[in-house]
């Protein structure tokens, strides 16, 4: 079964994602019950409204645009794609570095970047092969070959780099071959075959899966010529990995200041074409300040953050906001038992009352999520309906609801069938099994935010009768909390906890909701099993059969609600009048700010824009 | 001087070493390690940061990792490898340190510049008009939040002025080694350091203007205008002279403190320091360049205290210290 990937035939992927029913009732739809249910189709079409997603398209005269890392730390520095992890290294990376093969729609691995590709599933092989007519060069002029990305996964792989690019998810270590070359007893993949003088790689597993065409395996070279001869143990801390870089991207790296600042020039020899712009500067700035700091046009383009978007919505004058979609989902998890991290498998806790049914959609539908969407973060966040996201494209189910209304009615009635009594004088409702007053501890970490949601959620909680206390009586630190849920220190003792996840392009759910450290619910059923191996299993291959699949669990998820979507978001991009042909939307549809696009961007003044 | 100076020194040893074992055992004991972080990253399995915990010998018992650390100190000069910026936590200070120790030495010039006048001035026309104006700076200066002033300097002299960069340590353009690199630096340090100098002062000056106040009616001084010394040698030969002794002796302490870096100022300037760093180094526990941090501030407030004593037998040939 050899066949060239044929791009899924859904063209309409985030337009049909957004025109979700405000208040539909799917299979697993719930009545709004007379509630104000804001749906997140209303929200994102007056998003769309207010945002555009691109600057005007037209010629420019060049320059070099000010690009700003909005962060509150300098960044780490750390340019060689095999190491470096930070988002803020990531985006810089990229302006440097070129991946060999682009996403299509669906984010799927396409055939529009410098490579396509092939797959046999009898022969677990994935295939690149560059397009006849693409030239792509280092930014010293050698030419890149397949042996680059072969380099580069020998990088990643080798025991002496420690990257953390080495695992599954990227299929990093699931290639053939790859344990002998750890061990030493090869010196080469044997699982990864460079042929046609350099112009196609084979990457052969045990057997593949449709996940892996979702951003499933590495795609990002390495320039060989460069690190030949260098130890591995040498590669994270050498000058060729932080401050002598050497890329295949739209810029070259001309030089940094630590931590602080990146400026690049435009490669002439860029596979798409020479970029518009003569450079970028790439600079950090504290988050509280980018708004000042675009005002008086020290930047040109910025991720701008969301919390201070009112602040400056209306005075970035000299500026435009376009807007794109985010991979952030927020939940509402519930704990269901213990992990044993030796045996990888779940210990359910059969005395936890997170158990029951009742009191987990209780907790959804008295949940309002609606009104901070608004009153804390302007409009830039959505209750979420379903466990996948817009930016998943037509794996989001568009005919539920779910717990996105905010019901006290409905959480009520439900409880109060269940039999938790809550007797008149009385604070609170008394346990449907033991008849006594009992606390449902959340654990939430501390950032700008959680204090003003906590106080909000837990007075909805008590309007239902639901006793909602602070773990530990306060908001947790960031990485105890990590620590707490994922070594479960808590014994049992949380209930319910706040959390987020920012997805990726592989919308396969088992490292998030399989038996794994990551899922930290402990919660495994049946029924999410069978859904999950069906995922996974050859008959996903057919692409209307995998949409099903991704819905069932979408339904499975609302039904036994081991955990509850709560919000997904927007990204903002604040982009100054003087930056023409910056666009979020590609041409396959995907709105994200795009390596190939952005060879287009373009200045129409030598000089920034000032707000009036 | 010099045998106490190296008994001095010698004293330091077992002081950071027992600083270093409570560090470690403090840091031991915080939830979460470098790797931390990387739970939140779905792309990158738990049993694979287990596994890179492993390698790093992160899960070994704290005495185990106590030892390493130590004898890789003590042996090779090598203070561990910094997790979150992947490179030797040494190179990762190595770089602040030098933005700090410019931006310390710019900010203790101006301060002393600023408040030994001012200190001066303030105690000799105790209770004028000009003693009153300066009681007031120092009294808003005191009353007024490092992030507060600093942000103000900011939005007035950096946003809407445009006198100075509102940002970093240098122009992203600026060639290194050259006369327009240094100036660029200075451009870039001038509004942070006059900020922390600014609130450095207050301490000096209200020390300063009791020391003048309280030389003026000593009796040394009395007899000395009965003699008909004249008052601009009274003030400074005898007064200044006594006064600004004690002043001299904190040089040590003030550059130590300056040099652990001012997290506010660099945070909001976007300065990259040590202050900002040693911060940085506890959110995202990365205990090795904390640590490291940790045992440079307490072998530099050691030497503080050393040097401060050093000054002050320069200054008074009087004091030695034993």
């Amino acid at each position: 079964m050899r066949k060239r990937f044929l791009t899924l035939g859904v063209t309409t992927l985030l337009l049909a994602s957004l025109v979700l029913s405000a208040c539909g009732i799917g299979g697993g739809g719930q009545a709004a019950a007379g509630t104000e249910a804001v749906g997140m189709a209303a929200a994102m079409a007056a998003l769309q409204e207010r945002f555009p997603v691109e600057m005007p398209r037209q010629e420019g005269v060049g320059g070099t645009l000010n690009f700003a890392l909005a962060i509150t730390s300098p960044f780490a520095g750390m340019f060689n794609p095999a190491f470096s992890i930070t988002a803020d290294d990531g985006t810089i990376n990229d302006f440097m570095f070129e991946n060999l093969l682009h996403v299509n729609a669906g984010n799927m691995y396409g055939h529009n970047g410098p490579a396509w590709y092939e797959f046999d599933v009898e022969a677990g092989t994935i295939t690149l092969h560059f397009h006849e007519d693409t030239a792509m060069y280092w930014h010293d002029g050698v030419p890149v070959t397949m042996y680059d990305l072969e380099f580069a996964v020998m990088t990643i792989a080798h025991p002496d780099t420690f990257s953390d690019r080495f695992g599954p998810a990227m299929n990093t270590s699931t290639i053939l071959g790859v344990d002998e070359f750890r061990d030493g007893t090869r010196d080469y993949i044997s699982g990864i075959r460079v042929f046609n003088d350099g112009r196609s790689l084979e990457y052969s597993f045990e057997s593949i899966a449709p996940s892996m065409l979702f951003g499933g395996i590495w795609v990002r070279p390495i320039p060989r010529h460069r690190w030949e001869g260098i130890p591995f143990v040498e590669h994270r801390d050498h000058p060729y990995s932080r401050s002598d870089i050497v890329g295949n991207g739209a810029f070259m790296f001309s030089h940094t200041i630590p931590g602080e600042a990146v400026s690049l020039v435009a490669n002439p020899n860029f596979w798409l074409g020479a970029p518009a712009l003569d450079g970028i500067n790439i600079a950090q700035i504290h988050t509280d300040l980018i708004g000042e700091a675009l005002l008086i046009g020290e930047f040109d383009a910025v991720n701008f953050p969301t919390g201070i978007l009112s602040d400056y919505e209306e005075r970035f004058t000299n500026g435009t906001w376009v807007s794109t979609l985010d991979r952030r989902f927020d939940f509402l998890g519930f704990r269901f038992g213990f992990m044993d991290h030796d045996t990888q498998t779940f210990i359910p806790n059969p005395d936890t009352i997170i158990n029951c049914i009742y009191l987990r959609r209780a907790l959804g539908y008295a949940r309002d999520d609606i009104t901070p969407s608004t009153t804390i973060f302007g409009d830039t966040r959505f209750p979420l309906a379903t466990t996948m996201i817009p930016w998943q494209g037509h794996f989001m189910r568009e005919d539920m609801t779910g717990f996105s209304i905010f019901d006290l009615d409905l959480a009520n009635q439900i409880l109060d069938d269940a039999g938790y009594e809550w007797r008149e004088g009385e604070p609170f409702r008394r346990h449907k099994d033991t008849g006594e007053f009992f606390e449902i501890v959340w654990a939430i970490h501390e950032n700008a935010t959680n204090p003003l949601l906590v106080p909000h959620h837990t007075q909805n909680w008590a309007a239902a009768g639901l006793n909602v206390v602070l773990y530990q009586g306060g908001l947790m630190e960031f990485n105890d909390r990590l620590e707490t849920l994922t070594h479960d220190l808590d014994e049992g003792v949380i209930h319910i906890y706040d959390s987020a996840w920012l997805k990726g392009t592989n919308p396969n759910p088992r490292a998030l909701w399989g038996v794994s450290a990551h899922n930290d619910t402990r919660y495994q059923s049946p029924r999410l099993d069978a859904i999950l191996d069906a995922i996974d299993s050859e008959l996903a291959w057919d692409e209307e059969w995998l949409i099903q699949q991704y819905h069932e669990w979408q339904l499975a998820v609302y039904e036994e609600a081991p955990w509850i979507p709560v919000t997904t978001g927007v990204m903002i991009w604040a982009v100054n009048n003087r930056v023409v042909n910056f666009s979020l939307e590609r041409q396959d549809g995907i709105r994200e700010i795009s390596r190939d696009a952005w060879h287009l961007w373009d200045l129409t003044s030598p000089t920034a824009y000032t707000a009036n | 001087m010099h045998k106490t100076i190296i008994r001095r020194l010698l004293i330091m040893i077992p002081q950071l070493f027992a600083i270093s074992v409570l560090m470690f055992a403090i840091a031991y004991n915080i939830p979460g390690d470098a790797l931390t972080g990387l739970t939140e990253n779905p792309a990158i399995t738990y049993e694979r940061i287990q596994e890179m915990r492993y390698e790093l010998g992160l899960l070994d018992p704290w005495p185990m990792q106590y030892g390493r650390w130590i004898s890789g100190i003590v042996l090779r000069g090598d203070f561990g490898f910094s997790i979150t910026h992947s490179r030797p936590a040494i190179e990762v200070i190595g770089e602040r340190a030098s933005n700090t120790f410019q931006l310390a030495l710019l900010t203790t010039v101006l301060t002393y510049a600023i408040a030994l006048p001012l200190g001066i001035i303030a105690g000799r026309y105790n209770d004028k008009f000009i003693d009153r104006v300066i009681g007031v700076y120092t009294y808003l200066a005191m009353a007024m939040p490092t992030i507060v002033f600093a942000l103000i300097n900011l939005l007035i002299f950096g946003f809407r002025l445009q006198w100075f960069p509102i940002r970093g340590s240098v122009y992203i353009n600026a060639v290194p080694g050259t006369f327009d690199f240094f100036l660029s630096r200075m451009h870039h340090m001038i509004l942070p350091a006059i900020t922390a100098a600014l609130l450095a002062t207050i301490g000096i000056i209200q020390y300063l203007r009791g020391e003048i106040i309280r030389y003026k009616s000593s009796d040394f001084v009395t007899t000395a205008r009965s003699k008909g010394v004249p008052e601009r040698k009274l003030y400074t030969r005898h007064i200044f002279r006594n006064a600004l002794i004690p002043m001299a002796s904190n040089i040590g302490f003030i550059i130590v403190g300056l040099l652990a870096g001012a997290i506010f100022i660099e945070t909001i300037f976007s300065f990259p320091g040590m202050g900002r760093l040693f911060l940085d180094s506890i959110t995202l526990r990365d205990f090795t360049t904390a640590n490291a941090l940790i045992m440079l501030f307490a072998a530099l407030t050691a030497i503080g205290a050393l040097l401060s004593d050093i000054i002050l037998t320069i200054v008074d040939p009087r004091i030695r210290i034993k």
